[in-house]
C-alpha cells in the first residue's frame, strides 16, 4: 500500500511539473496546440504571477509559472524522487521535525518580504535555492500525509466491507 | 462525552479565510507563493477541526484533514468565483478588455475565431456586466486550482498535528 500511494504521488507530481514546461513546448508547436498551451497557463495564473522578468524562458517562451514555483515544483519531484533513500530506515508514515519546514519556508516568506518591500531586491539565485529548498522539504511531510490518507480510507472501507457481510 | 463532531463550522471558517485573503488586494499577494492564501485556509479549517474535538473521544485522523481542506477549497472556490462575478457585475470593470493587454504581452495571440469569441465574451460584460461563458471558465479555474491546494494544506496541517498529538502522548 505504501508503495503504491508513493508510486502515484511521484507520478502526479511529475505530471505536475510536466504541465509547467509543456506550456512553452506546446506554444512553440502552434496550430491547436496553442489552445491547450493557453489553458495551461491560465490554469497557473491561479496560483502564479507569471511575470517574464522572474521566470525561465525554453524557446523564447517561457514557462507557465515564475522561476520560484518551477524551482518549487522541482524540488518537489527530487524530494519525492531521493525520498525512498533518505528515509531508507523509517517508515513511509514518518514525518521530520516540523521545524525544518518552518526554517525552509521562513527562508522563502523572508526572501519575498524582502524584496517587496524594496529592503533587499532577491535574484534568479535566491529564488531557485529558496524555492528548491521548500518543495523538496516539503515532501518528507506530504508523502507520508499522503499514504496516511489512502491508508485510513482503506481501512474504513474494509471496515465498512467487514460489516456488510 | 461527544463522540461525533459537526464540519460544517470549521469548513466555513477554513473557506472564509481562504476567501478573505484571495479577494483582498496586498493580501492577496500571498496566493502567489503557490497559493499559500488556500493552504492557510485549509489550516485554519482543520485547527479549528481539532480544537473542536480535543475534549471528546475523537481524534484528528490525515482523512479527516483532508476532506476538510478539500471541501474548504470547494466552497471557497464557489464563494470567491460569486463575490468575484458580483464585484464585475456592479462595476464597470471589464476583466476580459483588461487581460487582453497582458496576454498579448505574453504572446499569446487569438487567431480570427478565437477573438470573435473573446470579442462578443467582453461584449456581453460591458453591455450586461455577465457573461455565463466567463463565469463558467472562472468557476472551474477556481474550484480545481482551490481544491488541489486547499486539500494539500488540509493534509499537511492534520499531518502535523497528528505528529504533535502523538508527542503528547507519548510524553505522558
Amino acid at each position: 500500500m505504501e508503495k503504491k500511494v508513493y508510486y502515484i504521488f511521484l507520478t502526479l507530481s511529475c505530471l505536475w511539473l510536466g504541465l509547467i514546461v509543456l506550456a512553452p513546448v506546446l506554444k512553440q508547436i502552434g496550430g491547436f496546440s496553442l489552445i491547450i498551451s493557453r489553458f495551461i497557463y491560465d490554469f497557473f495564473s491561479v496560483s502564479c504571477h507569471q511575470i517574464d522578468s522572474r521566470s525561465y524562458f525554453l524557446w523564447g517562451n517561457k514557462l507557465a509559472v515564475c522561476s520560484r514555483c518551477f524551482l518549487i515544483y522541482i524540488g518537489f519531484v527530487t524530494g519525492a524522487l531521493a525520498y525512498p533513500l533518505i528515509s531508507k530506515k523509517k517508515k513511509f508514515t514518518d514525518i521530520p521535525s516540523i521545524w525544518i519546514l518552518l526554517t525552509a519556508v521562513l527562508l522563502l516568506f523572508t526572501d519575498a518580504v524582502l524584496d517587496i518591500s524594496g529592503i533587499l531586491p532577491n535574484s534568479f539565485t535566491t529564488r531557485a535555492i529558496t524555492g528548491f529548498l521548500t518543495g523538496f522539504v516539503l515532501t518528507f511531510y506530504l508523502i507520508p500525509g499522503f499514504t496516511l490518507f489512502f491508508t485510513e480510507i482503506k481501512s474504513i472501507l474494509k471496515r465498512k466491507k467487514k460489516n456488510e457481510n | 462525552m461527544k463522540t461525533n463532531q459537526n464540519r460544517l463550522l470549521p469548513i466555513i471558517y477554513g473557506s472564509l479565510v481562504m476567501t478573505f485573503l484571495y479577494l483582498t488586494p496586498i493580501l492577496n499577494f500571498v496566493n502567489l507563493l503557490c497559493c499559500a492564501g488556500v493552504i492557510l485556509g485549509a489550516a485554519v479549517g482543520v485547527i479549528t477541526y481539532n480544537k473542536q474535538i480535543k475534549n471528546t473521544d475523537m481524534e484528528l485522523s490525515v482523512k479527516d484533514g483532508g476532506i476538510i481542506g478539500f471541501l474548504c477549497g470547494l466552497l471557497s472556490g464557489i464563494l470567491t468565483t460569486v463575490i468575484y462575478l458580483t464585484l464585475i457585475m456592479f462595476s464597470n470593470i471589464n476583466p476580459i478588455s483588461e487581460a487582453l493587454p497582458l496576454l498579448e504581452k505574453l504572446n499569446l495571440n487569438f487567431n480570427q475565431n478565437e477573438m470573435s469569441v473573446v470579442n462578443k465574451i467582453s461584449e456581453e460584460i460591458s453591455r450586461s456586466g455577465f457573461s455565463l461563458t466567463f463565469s463558467v471558465y472562472m468557476f472551474v479555474y477556481h474550484l480545481i486550482g482551490f481544491t488541489i491546494f486547499g486539500f494539500l494544506g488540509g493534509l499537511l496541517t492534520s499531518t502535523l498535528i497528528r505528529k504533535s498529538n502523538l508527542k503528547k502522548i507519548k510524553n505522558l
